[in-house]
């Protein structure tokens, strides 16, 4: 194991990331932002938020149905306590701490 | 407003990430350590590189002293995801002078969905929204470093804190379904993530998915642009 190297791999690791943020700034500087892209902004964080949810939940969609059940127990939660309470926090506290409980009970059933 | 104001707006607008960041901060933190590296390291990676899923598969890079070709696709590959992610706040950014750098810098997954919550990005000023990138950030440093320095000490077992940030994802979009012209998106996000999921399997479906449905959002724009001002 070599320091040097361990260094260049953080740096290279690093300097990708920032590339990656900052394609689409860099790939649209001094212009305006077209009618097009500027719909594409706008529409979407609607598909990508849903996909991300999606991505949370990966692991749970390949599990047997008990050790899938905490986490979709517990965003069933998060809808239900943000319809009738319309508190951010709430929902998602509430939520965090019935999938920790379930997380905890459910393999002693 | 001032100063106090907008760090308090920022903090209370950050707690789901804060859960989040710190428990997964944390995670990263112990196993850096189980490589070998300690906190000087943990310190280092999540202040330049800053971005979680990456981070996780640095610990191994970093024990086996992968080729730097390897490290360089790898990263590529796992954060393309983040072209997608400036479009939409590329505007807003560019007006904020000093800050620009950094904000582009630190736009990682939950920061976006931190701004995608909120009604008005514009109606921030441009120090909670800097406030707000800040406080993610350091939230993760904090969680690696005490990862990192304190690895399995602690008495209490937090398995299960980072799913505030599930939580998170389901209450912006429980809101965004309130506005009918998001709904169809949704729906054709969904639809890409499910399939992609299906086809590429759990941990490779992330950008095919991103990508599908910027194509498929593309191609309705005759029918979603309209309901769009």
């Amino acid at each position: 194991m070599n320091a040097l190297h361990s260094l260049l791999i953080v740096l290279v690791a690093a300097w990708t990331t920032i590339v990656t943020r900052a394609f689409p700034f860099v790939l649209l500087r001094n212009r305006p932002l077209s009618p097009f892209l500027r719909y594409l902004g706008a529409i979407l964080p609607s598909a990508i938020i849903v996909i991300l949810l999606v991505y949370c939940l990966r692991a749970s969609f390949g599990l047997p149905l008990m050790e899938a059940l905490p986490s979709f127990l517990a965003l069933g939660a998060v809808f239900l306590l943000h319809r009738s309470r319309h508190n951010m926090l709430l929902s998602i506290g509430g939520a965090t701490v019935l999938y920790m409980v379930l997380l905890r009970l459910l393999p002693l059933l | 407003m001032n100063m106090s104001t907008d760090l308090r707006n920022a903090f209370i607008k950050t707690i789901p990430i804060m859960c989040g960041y710190l428990f997964l901060g944390f995670a990263f933190g112990i196993s850096l350590q189980q490589a070998g590296f300690g906190a000087g390291w943990a310190l280092l990676i999540s202040t330049i590189v800053y971005a979680g899923s990456l981070q996780f598969v640095l610990a191994p890079f970093l024990a086996s002293g992968t080729p730097l070709v390897s490290v360089f696709l790898t990263s590529l590959f796992v954060n393309s995801r983040h072209i997608f992610y400036g479009l939409s706040f590329l505007e807003r950014f560019r007006r904020m002078k000093q800050a620009y750098p950094y904000m582009v810098f630190s736009l990682t997954d939950e920061t976006y969905s931190v701004l995608c919550a909120q009604k008005d990005v514009d109606a921030l000023s441009d120090r909670e929204l800097f406030f707000i990138h800040l406080l993610d950030q350091l939230y993760w440093i904090v969680g690696s470093l005490g990862g990192a320095l304190l690895g399995s000490v602690l008495p209490f077992d937090f398995t299960g804190i980072d799913f505030a940030m599930t939580a998170l994802f389901g209450v912006i979009f429980y809101e965004q379904m309130d506005h009918a012209a998001n709904r169809l998106p949704a729906v054709v996000g969904i639809g890409c993530a499910i399939v992609c999921l299906l086809l590429f399997g759990a941990e490779n479906f992330l950008l095919p998915a991103l990508v599908s449905a910027a194509v498929g959002l593309s191609l309705l724009r005759p029918w979603l642009g309209r309901e769009r001002t």
